[in-house]
């Protein structure tokens, strides 16, 4: 089986003047960062033009990033910033402002049987859909972590805070997420009860 | 005692029950509940569609960056022309040693004494003294001997910067 060169590998030949290696890169990655900033926009034509974007400063910059950090977060990274960047010119809300963290119990609600009666298939559109809902910062965390799969020590990286911040950023989009769920589904219920 | 927070449900959904809420967790439906719809939650977010780019996407960015800066690569010396410049070197320190020493046994030499030591001959018959000193000068061995130097000069300038070439490769131009 061929040896698939990492991505420090390609990192050191495309220095050593290989410029095919950067080209192997952006094959890796076209997809990965075109589904975060689609996610993170909405837009398919600006997020091919964002991560068009984030590949030409990756290129101007790979000659100085340290080759012991692993490549994906930094790429994201690089994606985050400049999906925030465009949610701040079109004047869209990045992240609500965050309340108080309050460690609450969960009052019980009739909307959760609701969930519960789901089949696997129906919550995962439902999940799929109130994640569109979520601010795009709880976005970009839910879409690191579980689309891209990156640890928390990744996402924190390429989010640039401190490793609880994620966390509690993951925790409130769940439960935002979970929100939004609930009050959908009773306000169908209530639809077809009335 | 109370529920589990939501916290403490999170970490349940992922298998991490914190130990003190186990045995309310054993003999709490609710709670029981909570963790299973979190877990399934769980389930359905790591189903999320993956959008993916247009095949020819991937593509398209690489013809859209800058073409690289050419890189010189730099040629090994070449031997040939490092001793090219040894005999060069040798020939011009051997022309220059005789010139030195025919420069002495015309008189040169004592005649620039003489005028260094005695500066009113050359104040008062200048236009003799430089003739003098012109009739002592080997102007031909001179010539041979500067030409002999600037050759070795441009043979140790070439043997040490070597013969280099744009390696010319690129992935794209830009159209």
């Amino acid at each position: 089986m061929a040896h698939e060169a990492s991505d420090a590998e390609l990192v050191a030949r495309y220095r050593a003047g290989e410029a095919e290696a950067f080209a192997e890169l952006v094959t890796r990655y076209a997809s990965p960062l075109f589904n975060l900033t689609h996610r993170l926009v909405g837009d398919r034509a600006e997020a091919e033009n964002l991560t068009q974007e984030t590949f030409l400063r990756a290129w101007n910059a790979l000659g100085r990033i340290s080759l012991d950090q692993p490549l994906k977060p930094y790429l994201m990274r690089i994606a985050v910033n400049l999906c925030r960047d465009w949610s701040e010119k079109n004047k869209a809300v990045w992240l609500e402002p965050l309340e108080a963290e309050n460690e609450r119990t969960v009052p019980a609600s009739d909307a959760d049987e609701l969930i519960d009666d789901l089949s696997d298939a129906e919550l995962a559109e439902r999940v799929r859909a109130g994640v569109e809902e979520l601010p795009p910062a709880y976005r970009a965390v839910i879409a690191l972590r579980y689309t891209e799969e990156l640890s928390y020590e990744e996402i924190a990286m390429a989010l640039d805070l401190p490793l609880n911040t994620v966390r509690t950023q993951l925790r409130r989009a769940k439960a935002q997420l979970g929100e939004l769920l609930s009050k959908d589904l009773e306000v169908e219920a209530w639809r077809v009860n009335s | 005692m109370s529920h589990l927070s939501s916290g403490q449900i999170e970490a349940a959904a992922a298998g991490q029950l914190p130990p003190g809420s186990r045995e309310h967790f054993a003999r709490c439906g609710l709670c029981q509940n909570r963790v299973e719809r979190a877990s399934r939650i769980e389930g359905a977010l790591a189903q999320l569609p993956r959008e993916s780019a247009s095949p020819a996407f991937a593509a398209r960015i690489i013809s859209s960056l800058p073409a690289p800066t050419p890189r010189r690569v730099p040629s090994r010396p070449s031997w040939g022309l490092g001793l090219a410049f040894a005999v060069a070197a040798v020939l011009m320190l051997a022309l220059v040693y005789q010139t030195a020493v025919d420069l002495s046994a015309n008189g040169a030499l004592d005649l620039l004494s003489m005028y260094t030591n005695m500066p009113q001959i050359v104040t008062n018959y200048p236009t003799e003294a430089v003739a003098t000193l012109l009739d002592t000068v080997p102007w031909l061995q001179l010539l041979i001997t500067f030409g002999a130097l600037l050759v070795a000069v441009v043979l140790a300038q070439q043997f040490l910067s070597g013969a280099s070439t744009p390696n010319g490769r690129g992935i794209h131009s830009r159209t």
